[in-house]
């Protein structure tokens, strides 16, 4: 079946992971509803590369991309 | 190493407090965020927060700004020697402390403008320039 992609979401759990198989188009279809949903309340999406400690915002969902974080929205204090 | 160890303990000691006073969060989501926040950081960064607490990311403008362990007004804007106190207060409301200041570095490093539009509108936000 291959490596599974994900997403984490910042919560208050710390984060809570999504995944799933890029070949299995079920389960590449909830990932998407769920991070279409995430994007609509106003969370920031950011591709990661942990090994640099970088990312970059992302836009729509990506079932190819192997790790996501989404950030809900910043507000000033 | 051991340093850091007796930190994250000394940090999920406190935590642990605040929760048995009803005043802070689960210590395992704590404990999550704070791994995931270290696997986030660039070696530097976190060789800087094993020592300090803090690390210092770099905008799209060059501008630093040192996010110190924390959630309220823990962002400070480095510049010259003389322009100390200079602090903005934005970040994700209702998630732990690690994850505030990983939403901070991710925003900082790659929306820096938008931010500081944010940070703009809170009282806790004590640099004009951000304004």
């Amino acid at each position: 079946m291959g490596a599974m992609n994900e997403f984490k979401v910042l919560d208050p759990n710390g984060h809570t992971r999504t995944t799933w198989h890029p070949g299995s188009s079920e389960e590449v279809e909830s990932a998407r509803r769920i991070y279409n949903d995430l994007v609509r309340r106003g969370f920031r999406a950011f591709r990661m590369d942990e090994r640099a400690g970088e990312g970059v915002p992302g836009g729509a969902f990506d079932p190819k991309e192997k790790e996501t974080l989404l950030v809900p929205p910043i507000r000033a204090g | 190493m051991l340093r850091y160890v007796r930190r994250s303990v000394g940090r999920a000691l406190a935590v642990r407090r605040r929760v048995e006073t009803g005043l802070f969060e689960d210590p395992r989501a704590h404990e999550r965020s704070l791994r995931l926040l270290v696997q986030c950081l660039t070696p530097g960064q976190r060789a800087e927060f094993e020592r300090l607490d803090a690390f210092t990311v770099r905008g799209r403008s060059g501008r630093r700004y040192r996010i110190t362990y924390g959630s309220i007004a823990n962002i400070e804007v480095l510049g010259p020697p003389g322009t100390g106190g200079r602090r903005l207060c934005a970040g994700p409301t209702g998630v732990p402390v690690p994850a505030v200041m990983l939403a901070q570095k991710l925003m900082l490093e790659t929306q820096e403008s938008e931010f500081l539009r944010i940070a703009a509108q809170g009282s806790g936000t004590t640099w004009t320039g951000a304004r």
